[in-house]
């Protein structure tokens, strides 16, 4: 598994990832009240990034060998790990900057890749070959655009803005989004993984 | 025979600029990216900022066309090379797709247009307040221009910024990480650093006021040293050469013209972003009321 993880996930641009996130966070830690906007950027990094781990280019010939693609897909999540073990670093180092909301900031990153996961994996079992490229062009740019616009946030804060006073979102509101949408993720996550299991192996 | 040869180019590039259009109208990135900007814009113009009107509002369709607007013309490149690709020896030449994909720029550029009238109608309806951006020797066109600058011009540069990494950077990812990168330096950029202040402008995004504080008041109304006017010449010169530096990639390309052409226009720009910086205001303003925050 650890060799197939080797030469399967894209390393180079998962790294990229991991290592700009962590640039992003240390720079929301040395000026937060400037720099927050970057904190959603990094959470779009991240999901862009998880969804590059499971793109298979060669889904028409791995997808006959007998390989599962349940198999196929854990060896993936070792892409994954790095991303959520650099989020987990960033965020950690970052504490005491983050307004006493550390705890929400790692659920917004563990979420949103737990959710490009649950997308990848799904359009992979639909048959979709690199459903990662075509999510990292949409969700990428978009939150970090919605980081830097925050449209609607009195109703909808996706990205609360520091310490959420104001009209600059609330957290706790932010916090119940981003938990219906990870109980979401994980519920489409598991029931896809639970199909891949029982699939006999070339059948996708 | 010339003659007919360039009439039947222009009526290529004509057909293919329409196809642009139609593919960049249809891009989902866009597609969110406009609807939003036409929420953000609605709520901006008719319930606006105190201090600020609709003058700070430059931000949204920097973001939603200029900055999204670079990773939707990289994927039209793309998709335009693997068109071209699949259709084997095309007659169309690279420098028609290139400049094609250019002419898309209408798409994003119209709907910045339509931002710029609606925000200079709520900032004409809803003045700012005497402890907001305007005092001093402000006027209401020195406001125009900036906000020109951050929302027309950002929605040309980002997809031209686009073009030029659909053309010599095709690789995997790489417009979504210059994407991110552009934040990261833009938010350094934009005058909320003291250090940065002198010489922002160099930069394609910065503000030329905002309410950076001053010591005892962070919420302050300040302007900014620079001309906006001549920062919308400097970034006219940016574009023209994203052009050009993205024309330059058709190994079939007048080389020698192109390199000419980018070389005057890469001084213009150097001409143009000292005059930037030079004109304008030689000091920072600060607004003599208190923000009261």
């Amino acid at each position: 598994m650890v060799h197939y993880a080797a030469r399967a996930v894209p390393w180079v641009r998962v790294g990229i990832a991991a290592a700009l996130v962590l640039v992003l966070m240390d720079v929301v830690r040395r000026w937060p009240w400037h720099m927050w906007p970057l904190e959603g950027t990094a959470v779009g990094l991240l999901a862009g990034g998880t969804a590059w781990c499971f793109d298979e280019t060669s889904a028409a010939v791995v997808d006959t060998t007998p390989r599962r693609l349940a198999w196929r897909t854990a060896a993936r999540t070792s892409g994954v790990l790095l991303l959520a073990a650099s989020w987990a670093f960033a965020v950690l180092h970052a504490r005491h900057s983050l307004f006493d909301h550390a705890g929400d900031v790692a659920l917004q990153g563990l979420v949103a890749m737990l959710a490009a996961a649950a997308y990848a994996s799904s359009r992979r079992r639909a048959g979709e070959a690199t459903p990662g490229v075509g999510l990292t062009l949409v969700v990428v740019p978009l939150l970090t655009a919605w980081a830097l616009v925050r449209p609607f946030s009195e109703v909808f804060p996706v990205f609360p803005y520091a310490d959420g006073t104001g009209d600059l979102g609330d957290w706790a509101t932010s916090r119940l989004l981003w938990s219906v949408l990870g109980t979401g993720a994980l519920v489409v996550l598991v029931s896809t993984l639970a199909e891949l299991g029982r699939r006999p192996a070339a059948s996708t | 025979m010339s003659t007919t040869t360039n009439a039947d180019a222009g009526s290529t590039t004509r057909a293919l600029v329409r196809k642009e259009i139609t593919h960049y109208l249809r891009h989902p990135v866009f597609i969110v990216g406009a609807l939003l900007l036409a929420a953000v814009s609605w709520l901006g113009a008719t319930s606006p900022d105190d201090r600020a009107s609709t003058s700070m509002d430059g931000l949204a369709p920097g973001a939603l066309l200029g900055l999204l607007g670079i990773v939707v013309m990289a994927s039209l490149t793309k998709r335009s090379d693997r068109a071209a690709e699949a259709a084997g020896a095309v007659s169309v030449s690279q420098r028609t797709r290139t400049l094609a994909l250019a002419g898309a720029v209408v798409v994003p550029v119209t709907c910045a247009l339509a931002w710029f009238v609606s925000a200079v109608i709520g900032f004409q309806e809803h003045p700012p307040a005497p402890d907001g951006v305007q005092f001093g020797g402000v006027d209401d066109s020195y406001i125009y221009a900036t906000m020109f600058a951050q929302g027309v011009m950002a929605a040309v540069g980002g997809p031209l910024l686009g073009l030029m990494i659909g053309r010599w950077l095709p690789r995997r990812g790489v417009a979504p990480v210059v994407m991110v990168l552009m934040v990261l330096v833009t938010i350094v950029m934009q005058g909320i650093f003291e250090w940065t202040r002198s010489w922002r402008v160099v930069w394609p995004w910065t503000h030329f006021y905002g309410a950076m504080g001053v010591p005892g008041d962070s919420d302050r109304f300040m302007v900014l040293t620079g001309s906006p006017f001549l920062y919308v010449g400097y970034l006219v010169a940016l574009c023209a050469l994203g052009l050009l530096i993205a024309l330059l990639r058709d190994p079939e390309a007048d080389r020698r013209g192109l390199v000419r052409a980018t070389v005057a226009v890469a001084a213009a720009a150097v001409v143009l972003l000292v005059l930037t910086i030079v004109g304008g205001y030689d000091h920072t303003l600060v607004n003599p009321l208190s923000s009261g925050r």
